[in-house]
């Protein structure tokens, strides 16, 4: 079993970085394999079963789908093949059409249909409740940018916070088993029961390391985001 | 039209700012947020000080803010700043208005202003400091600060704006060299303290902001602060006119243009001789001779409840405090408590306590720290206190922390007698700078009365 985790030097910020941390302690038989920025990805030359990239940022994204848009046609490829993506934070908005700030239009891999639209005047920090089939996710955003354009292959049902943009029915994309989302930081760690749903469409077999203390927290999480009264835009530090 | 607004604007904050120092209510932004809210270019127009000197910079600013200030009021100078740490548009403003009459007169000699990163882009050519020191640049809080390019952006956007500000600028990080290219500039540094291979989950600096490429570091102090240079395009660190080149007990020697000078330490961890550094270049660049400076230096003193360490009855206790949320300030106070030598025990206290029931915090900034460095075989215990204390037990999980050694409890008391280990030489307390000093007090108390009850 190869996974491949894209870029981590700079693709894991904001604390994506616990993603990594619970999936590869919950895959002891696995390889994974770090691609930094200067190497050819493992995806070009094999047939990996889990490719992951998350936040970073901006000046980054443009390094890095500099790098990725020579590998348009694998990606695609594997997409459809099925192999298992995780895309989280503003990685998602490498995968669309592309990003507009203002007036200025900056292209993107092209994977998928939606286009992000961004501007540095405030930033959006929100809660997210969310149902993914039959798992309830509990997830942070933290961002510049809106998704728009997505109009199939959603791949949450919104509760309460933000969706791909305000007042949006849904979150991210999910295509195959392509799971792209804006929710950032430890998402696996938050939601033990999708990191088991992951590790299945691996056929990776037993539960998800340290699966009491996560359900725990997760269960604790669910019952405060699920509070009528609980606040769903981030200040500063509290919500 | 303008000045009469103005003039309404500093009324109404002075009348404000009566009413809460009549109240004892010294500490608060309030005043300055009524001008701003009237006027919100109340900063730009109110007088200033002969000597304006602003702090910016992810980590130190309070530090840097305070040993100035005690620096020139050690010299007799009247000094305006914010000792509570205040560093946004209300701050401004309440800083200014305690340093004008109401004719808008200034009534101080110097004013000493901490800049929060973000709001140099528009607040620098407000406030039109002769000196802003940038300390250093690296993860912050991720709901307002985003990134650093992000926040080197919005410096740099400042600095084009306003370019007659005297830059002094940390040398060894690479992501503050590229800010004021435009402006004077100083540079100061440290040398090789022989810690290339340590590595951090954050990665600050991955790439070379000119090309891409990866970039090399002759050596590394720590997290991306260095001497580096790119090996593809040349873009490297700049020539440092203020350099470390020695840290001893109590002092270090620092090389200048004109040769080496030696100053006192107030701290010998390696972030405070950065802080030292800067305020070194700084009264060095305003022309105090190396002995004058050394001098003022020695009249000045970290804030209160900073870096401390105390011995009582053969046991040390220290307390290191950092910024909640910012995932670089408590990566650095758990790689000293890691590395620090001696048998450990490691108490945090990173979580405040909330009345609000329903007050959630987002805690992605926890897998941004660095928490392995306390998975360390000298590290004998680690409670954790605070409502999210099992969000950061599942931390310590990751990170390799064994599971018999972590204790946790939402709220003091419950844990309080437990605090007593006969197998460590040393308490180690992880604070947040701000919301948790009251409990790091009393947790100081509690080990002191259970070193007396003979538990240890």
């Amino acid at each position: 079993m190869k996974r491949e985790i894209l870029y981590p030097e700079l693709a894991s910020i904001y604390g994506d970085a616990g993603n990594m941390m619970l999936f590869r302690q919950s895959c002891n038989d696995a390889v994974f394999r770090e691609t930094g920025l200067e190497e050819e990805p493992w995806f070009v030359s094999e047939d990996v079963d889990f490719i992951y990239i998350g936040s970073m940022s901006e000046p980054k994204q443009l390094l890095v789908r500099d790098k990725l848009s020579q590998y348009k046609g694998r990606i695609r490829e594997l997409i459809e093949k099925g192999t298992v993506f995780l895309v989280t934070g503003n990685a998602v908005e490498l995968f669309g059409q592309y990003i507009l700030d203002g007036n200025k239009k900056t292209e993107m891999l092209g994977i998928f249909d939606y286009q992000a639209e961004r501007s540095f005047d405030k930033r959006l920090n929100y809660i997210v409740l969310a149902q993914f089939e039959e798992i309830p996710i509990v997830a942070v955003k933290s961002q510049f940018s809106v998704i728009k354009g997505i109009n199939e292959n959603h791949f949450l049902k919104m509760e309460k916070g933000l969706g791909d943009s305000f007042n949006d029915e849904y979150e991210g994309i999910h295509y195959m088993n392509f799971y792209g989302t804006y929710c950032l930081g430890p998402l696996l760690v938050y939601n033990p029961l999708f990191t088991e749903h992951l590790l299945t469409l691996c056929g990776q077999k037993g539960n998800v390391a340290f699966r009491d203390e996560l359900m725990e927290t997760y269960q604790e999480r669910l019952e405060k985001y699920r509070k009528p009264d609980s606040p769903v835009e981030l200040g500063h530090g509290f919500i | 039209m303008k000045k009469i607004r103005f003039f309404i604007s500093l009324w109404a904050g002075k009348l404000v700012l009566w009413y809460y120092m009549k109240k004892g209510r010294v500490n608060d932004d309030r005043p300055g947020m009524r001008s701003m809210r009237l006027f919100f270019e109340f900063v730009k127009y109110v007088a200033k000080p002969k000597i304006v000197v602003a702090v910016t910079g992810t980590n130190g600013k309070t530090s840097i803010t305070k040993i100035i200030a005690d620096m020139f009021e050690a010299q007799g100078y009247s000094v305006a700043y914010n000792s509570w740490g205040a560093n946004d548009n209300a701050g401004y403003a309440r800083l200014f208005l305690g340093a004008v009459n109401i004719f808008n007169k200034s009534t101080k000699d110097v004013a000493v202003v901490e800049m929060d990163e973000i709001t140099v882009s528009y607040m620098l050519e407000m406030i039109k400091p002769q000196y802003l020191i940038i300390n250093n640049l690296a993860t912050d809080s991720l709901h307002r600060n985003a990134n650093p390019d992000y926040v080197s952006e919005r410096i740099i956007t400042g600095c084009s704006h306003y370019t007659e500000t005297v830059l002094i600028i940390n040398g060894d990080d690479p992501i503050c060299c590229g800010i004021g290219e435009n402006s004077p500039r100083v540079f100061f540094g440290v040398t090789d303290q022989g810690r290339l291979k340590e590595t951090y989950l954050t990665n600050d600096f991955p790439v070379c902001p000119k090309c891409g490429s990866t970039p090399v570091y002759k050596y590394k102090n720590y997290r991306h602060f260095g001497e580096f240079y790119c090996p593809k395009c040349g873009y490297k660190s700049p020539e440092r006119d203020y350099f470390v080149e020695e840290i001893r007990d109590d002092s270090v020697i620092i090389s200048e243009k004109d040769g080496k000078n030696e100053y006192p330490v107030f701290s010998s961890a390696l972030f405070n001789i950065y802080n030292l550094a800067s305020v070194v270049s700084l009264f060095r660049t305003m022309g105090y001779t190396p002995e004058k400076t050394a001098e003022l230096l020695k009249k000045a003193k970290l804030p209160e409840n900073r870096d401390r360490t105390e011995v009582y009855k053969g046991i040390e206790i220290r307390d290191l405090c950092s910024k909640r949320q910012n995932p670089t300030a408590m990566s650095t106070t758990m790689e000293y408590a890691g590395k620090e030598s001696g048998n450990k025990a490691v108490i945090m206290l990173y979580d405040e306590i909330l009345k609000e029931e329903s007050r959630i915090e987002a805690t992605p900034y926890i897998y941004s720290t660095d928490y392995q460095f306390l998975a360390d075989d000298s590290i004998k215990h680690i409670i954790v206190i605070g409502q999210r204390h099992k969000e950061h037990r599942n931390r310590l999980l990751l990170a390799g922390v064994k599971p018999e050694i972590i204790q946790t409890a939402e709220k003091t008391e419950e844990i309080d007698p437990l605090i007593s280990f006969g197998d460590v030489d040393k308490y180690i307390i992880l604070h947040d700078v701000m919301y948790s000093i009251a409990m790091r007090d009393h947790i100081i108390d509690v080990i002191k009365q259970n070193i007396d009850k003979g538990g240890m």
